[in-house]
């Protein structure tokens, strides 16, 4: 290779700021362009979902009193925070979203290991099939749960004719239950996120830690590990943000056992009609789900691995 | 740059709140006039529960009534109270002609003013009702009658030499071991459930507090408290639950498919009542809406619809012969109309007290 001319450097810094003011001018052209392009999405963001959501917020400020008084208050939060079964299932609803968590990631980042490093048209397949459930609607595939797992049901004989147990486990209206329930819906978003961080990992890197003298075990543990956390976050969050918002699978899998705050903000605007109360309760599990998620990313992202999210 | 679109963005929050004021029910009278159109109307969107009702209007009422007046019947399933919550939503500009509320419903959409008051001179029918179903006067009618009962697996009863099922405290027995179907207190069937237990414990709608003390009782000895009937019924059919309380048309189903139950009307009474179905406030489709309310109170249907297992709910008229041995009723059986008024008055407050003193109890005592 020859070495560079003393002219053709300066020729490379006259370009690069060439196509620095060029590209300024450009700007605000681009911008146009970006607005243009983007202008049906946020329209419809901001009509399907903004203008709703403040309303449901300026419900949740209104308080009613009997049938014909109603006023601007803060009662419906105050209520909800002063009342022990409120509060109650809020952390009902945390701990199951967190159990449903590291269930989906203690089964699903093997799949997403194996993903990763099969050969191409075993990763189409497998990751197919990861995809298919997705394909049926939760109500139906949870609504086949139910039938498998009520007592007396499929699953419940089958563990009493094998005879490992004659009296089986409770896995329907209990927590446990709704975690497997959840999990279950859950646990593609798991995989496809790990994967797809899995995928960016350089394979060179792995064999510099053999050469370094690290094992597999240690190899995973000190680089493929810290390398998908990128991708573990984004599972988690994900995972975690929709387990908060559940609706159909506590109904059905939790019956009254597991009022989970979805259920009972439902239960607040449907049955009891009362729309206010109703709507500060989602505005609290909105409130806690974003504390929560943005307490976690900011940690992972500012902790011992903050390069990685570089 | 940025504070114009600040700017921009909080002028179109501003606006569109300025659309909504405090709601107060007390402006549903401002609400537009009822309109007229319902002379040509084509067709009407009738609301109501889904299952059995949707199969008994779609199938069955909704055909005769296009051919006899050449009106088409939409009909959007779900529950009674997402209906009225629904209904409440549009007041302003109603979607809905006809909506079907359980009478508890009724009740509360009569209150909140979401109901048109008929006319018996329109409404001609109307004369040949059996009072025994009607929750409100002139608002809405009656369609779809049955009782709200216990239930019991017959098989296993025989089996343990359990003693049959004679009153509402006979729901709460250690045997069970869990094997119960209750329905929450959120729907029907579980309000009943809370009530009926009142009454048979001194108690009464003014007094729930027997009801609840025994309703404890009940939990600890129950897995859970089920959300709705079709939750409930696969679990009596797969004999999860040996023990129900149930509408008596879903009893008669189950029984169809072979279950061995029986249905009682326990000494201290079982409330009778009706799926009812209201013109909504200002429906667009008024006049064809009270036709079709007429009709669904005929006697060509009203028999139609005591095929599919409910009771008719006109004077003279019988329970389909097929169902007379599974949901009769005897003229020995104690049946009455529940003070709907009172129960949605008092709703609220015992929904909240069950939701923090009875459901923590499930469970309790049944034996691992």
């Amino acid at each position: 290779m020859e070495p560079v001319r003393y002219d053709d450097r300066q020729k490379i810094v006259r370009l690069s700021t060439e196509i620095v003011t060029a590209r300024r001018k450009r700007n605000w052209r681009k911008y146009i362009y970006c607005g243009l392009l983007l202008f049906p999405l946020v329209a419809f963001i901001f009509g399907f979902f903004v203008i709703p959501m403040l309303y449901i917020l300026y419900l949740s400020f209104i308080e009613t009193k009997g049938e014909t008084n109603a006023f601007y208050s803060i009662g419906n939060y105050v209520h909800f925070f002063t009342d022990s079964y409120y509060l109650h299932s809020l952390w009902l609803t945390i701990k199951i979203s967190l159990y449903t968590v590291v269930v989906s990631l203690l089964l699903g980042y093997p799949v997403a290991l194996t993903m990763a490093k099969c050969s191409p048209r075993v990763r189409g397949l497998l990751t197919l099939l990861v995809a298919s459930p997705l394909l049926i609607s939760i109500v139906v595939r949870n609504f086949g749960w139910y039938l498998l797992l009520l007592p007396n049901g499929t699953v419940h004989q089958l563990l009493i004719s094998l005879g490992i147990t004659t009296s089986p486990p409770k896995l329907l209206f209990s927590e446990i239950g709704v975690v497997i329930g959840l999990s279950n819906a859950y646990l593609p978003f798991m995989i496809l996120s790990v994967a797809t961080s899995l995928y960016n990992i350089d394979p060179s890197l792995e064999k510099a830690a053999a050469i370094l003298g690290a094992g597999p075990l240690r190899s995973f543990w000190s680089v493929t590990l810290p390398l998908s956390l990128p991708g573990i976050v984004s599972g988690v969050v994900l995972v975690f943000s929709m387990s908060m918002s559940a609706y159909v699978t506590p109904a059905l899998m939790g019956g009254a056992n597991v009022p989970m705050l979805p259920v009972v903000a439902y239960d607040q605007i449907i049955n009891l009609l009362r729309w206010t109360y109703g709507s500060a309760i989602s505005y609290v599990l909105l409130g806690i789900t974003l504390i929560m998620v943005t307490i976690f990313t900011r940690m992972m992202e500012k902790g011992r691995y903050r390069e990685v999210f570089r | 740059m940025k504070k114009r679109w600040i700017a921009i963005l909080v002028s179109i929050i501003v606006m569109s709140l300025v659309g909504c004021s405090v709601p107060n029910p007390k402006t549903t009278s401002e609400a537009k006039p009822a309109s007229n159109s319902g002379d040509g109307a084509t067709e009407i969107t009738v609301a109501g529960n889904g299952g059995k009702i949707e199969r008994a209007i779609r199938e069955v009422i909704a055909p005769k009534f296009e051919k006899e007046y050449g009106i088409k019947v939409n009909f959007v399933p779900g529950l009674s109270g997402e209906i009225l919550s629904k209904v409440e939503l549009q007041k302003n500009a109603p979607q809905y002609d006809v909506a079907f509320y359980v009478p508890l419903d009724v009740q509360r959409a009569n209150d909140k003013g979401l109901t048109e008051k008929l006319d018996p001179s329109t409404v001609p029918n109307m004369d040949k009702v059996d009072p025994r179903f009607v929750v409100v006067n002139n608002v809405g009618v009656p369609v779809f009658g049955l009782v709200i009962a216990p239930a019991y697996n017959t098989e296993t009863f025989e089996k343990h030499k359990w003693a049959p099922i004679t009153s509402w405290n006979d729901l709460i027995r250690p045997e069970y071991n869990g094997k119960t179907a209750f329905a929450d207190i959120a729907n029907d069937w579980g309000f009943a459930l809370l009530y009926n237990l009142a009454n048979a414990n001194g108690g009464s709608l003014d007094n729930l507090e027997p009801g609840l003390q025994k309703a404890k009782e009940l939990a600890s000895y129950s897995n859970t408290f089920y959300k709705n009937s079709t939750q409930m019924m696969p679990a009596v059919q797969q004999g999860a639950a040996d023990v129900t309380v149930m509408g008596s048309y879903a009893i008669a189903e189950l029984i169809d498919m072979g279950v061995p139950l029986k249905m009682v009307i326990p000494k201290e009474g079982a409330p009778l009542q009706a799926f009812s179905a209201t013109v909504v406030k200002n429906a667009p489709h008024k006049e064809a809406a009270i036709k079709f309310v007429n009709f669904l109170i005929s006697e060509e249907s009203q028999k139609q619809i005591a095929e599919s297992g409910f009771y008719p709910v006109l004077k003279e008229m019988k329970v389909a012969p097929k169902y007379e041995k599974s949901i009769g009723l005897k003229d020995s059986d104690h049946v009455f109309r529940p003070d709907f008024k009172k129960m949605a008055e008092i709703r609220e407050e015992w929904t909240d007290r069950w939701a923090k003193e009875v459901t923590p109890e499930l469970g309790k005592k049944v034996s691992k």
